[in-house]
């Protein structure tokens, strides 16, 4: 498994683009956003947040076809759909969605602190933000290797994944706007409780669907 | 290789499988042992693929089974009996299929690597998983293309590393998806031996292929025939029972 998710890991450096174009579409939606909304201090503060966790989520889901789509195009998955039963599917699929997660989303966790400083300059609202992102985009993930599975056959497979999976993602935003504002006010911390429970559970159901999904599809 | 068991059998009964809704083709059988080897013939698009891919697991069949099982003799009180253990598929067999599931960028060494590891069934130390990949990379030529890019090859060359794939771990039934495809007459010959060997050590090969292979065939299967005859057979709908 760690073998997988090495190479998967280096793989996905390697291949540079499509990590960039994920992280470039983050960043330049963001800088659009005051152009959008007006540069009123107000509006900014208000809507930073959730601005922020909506493009992340966007960016995250856009970038994941590619989780299956590199092997298939290979056709490595074919050979590790042919030499696994459902369970070993099911932890491969989990440690390709995690390394996807660590090569893809973590550089946009890593610009997003930087580009909530920019729409509201107070550090502990960045904090929140990059520690909700952090919980939330591996539900995300995790959620979105079904959608991935099911549309890995399709060249421009990314909006419809998106579209599949949006609404499974409604509690991961609600959630995850909710802990970002309860880590900022000092609240008590069920909402993020409740993002990281999300997290685990998807980790769950996603590889397993997402395996079956690819055992029947398998053509 | 010296893994590899002898007396495995793979038996294929009434197999019948359908692509895009036409039926490809129906009541297919064979029995194939330790050391034979299966040719799989037929015009474009009679179904070469779908059976291999059909024996390999990856899709499944309309009707028929296919059972790999290894005899064993086992002694009881009063007589020796011969039994048949089922095995699954999954884990005894290898594919190859017209792609070579190598990642370009990745070198020609790392993505070997992967494979082996991916194929061993226990942890192995580092300086027997080279000595076993070095082997491999000597059995097919490549061994000083070792630290390029895979993208970096020519297609005969990449065809190489994905028979190579095949060397990395020990695994007795070998289905081959238009095997030569690619190679020169040097590379025909030197797969030709690794299958000989393969076959010597007691595996068993099945192989889909337009080009003569440099082996005697022990089975072969023409797929037209296996075509349905009849108009009304030749179309699978899914609502329709049987």
């Amino acid at each position: 498994m760690k073998n997988l998710f090495i190479r998967d890991i280096k793989a996905g450096i390697k291949a540079g683009s499509a990590i960039g174009t994920s992280l470039l579409f983050f960043l330049s939606v963001i800088l659009l956003s005051p152009f959008a909304l007006g540069t009123e201090k107000t509006m900014l503060i208000k809507a930073g947040p959730g601005l922020l966790w909506f493009f992340a989520l966007l960016a995250v889901l856009l970038g994941l076809d590619r989780l299956f789509q590199t092997d298939k195009e290979d056709g490595s998955l074919d050979i590790i759909l042919a030499a696994g039963d459902f369970s070993s599917l099911t932890v491969m699929i989990l440690v390709k969605s995690a390394a996807h997660w660590v090569s893809t989303v973590l550089p946009l966790i890593a610009a997003a602190p930087v580009l909530s400083l920019l729409l509201n300059p107070d550090w502990r609202q960045a904090a929140a933000l990059t520690a909700s992102l952090a919980l939330g985009t591996p539900a995300i993930t995790f959620i979105g290797a079904l959608g991935a599975a099911l549309t890995a056959a399709l060249p421009r497979g990314g909006v419809l994944l998106a579209v599949l999976v949006l609404p499974l993602i409604i509690p991961v935003i609600i959630f995850g706007i909710a802990a970002s504002a309860a880590l900022v006010a000092g609240t008590a911390l069920q909402p993020l409780y409740f993002l990281l429970a999300l997290t685990l559970f998807f980790g769950l159901i996603g590889p397993a669907a997402a395996a079956l999904a690819l055992k029947f599809t398998a053509e | 290789m010296a893994d590899i068991p002898r007396l495995l059998h793979i038996k294929a009964e009434n197999l019948r499988a359908q692509r895009g809704g036409k039926i490809l083709f129906s009541r297919l059988s064979f029995c194939l042992h330790s050391g034979q080897m299966a040719v799989i013939s037929g015009a474009n698009g009679a179904g070469k693929s779908t059976l291999l891919r059909l024996i390999a697991g990856l899709c499944p069949a309309l009707s028929g089974t296919i059972d790999l099982s290894i005899a064993t003799a086992q002694k009881t009180a009063t007589a020796a009996e011969n039994k048949n253990i089922s095995l699954p598929r999954q884990g005894f067999s290898h594919y190859l299929g017209d792609k070579n599931a190598m990642k370009p960028q990745l070198s020609v060494w790392d993505n070997l690597r992967f494979w082996c590891r991916f194929f061993a069934d226990k942890r192995v130390n580092t300086g027997e998983e080279k000595k076993v990949l070095l082997r491999a990379l000597d059995k097919v030529k490549m061994a000083t293309y070792a630290d390029l890019p895979f993208a970096a090859l020519s297609t005969g060359q990449k065809r190489r590393i994905g028979l190579c794939r095949l060397l990395t771990g020990a695994r007795p039934l070998w289905l081959l998806d238009e095997p030569s495809s690619g190679l020169d007459q040097a590379g025909a010959a030197l797969f030709s031996q690794i299958c000989r060997e393969h076959l010597a050590a007691g595996g068993l090969v099945i192989a889909a292929t337009h080009m003569p292979l440099g082996l005697p065939a022990d089975i072969s299967l023409n797929l037209a025939d296996y075509r349905p005859q009849t108009p009304e057979g030749q179309f699978y709908d899914p609502l329709q029972a049987g």
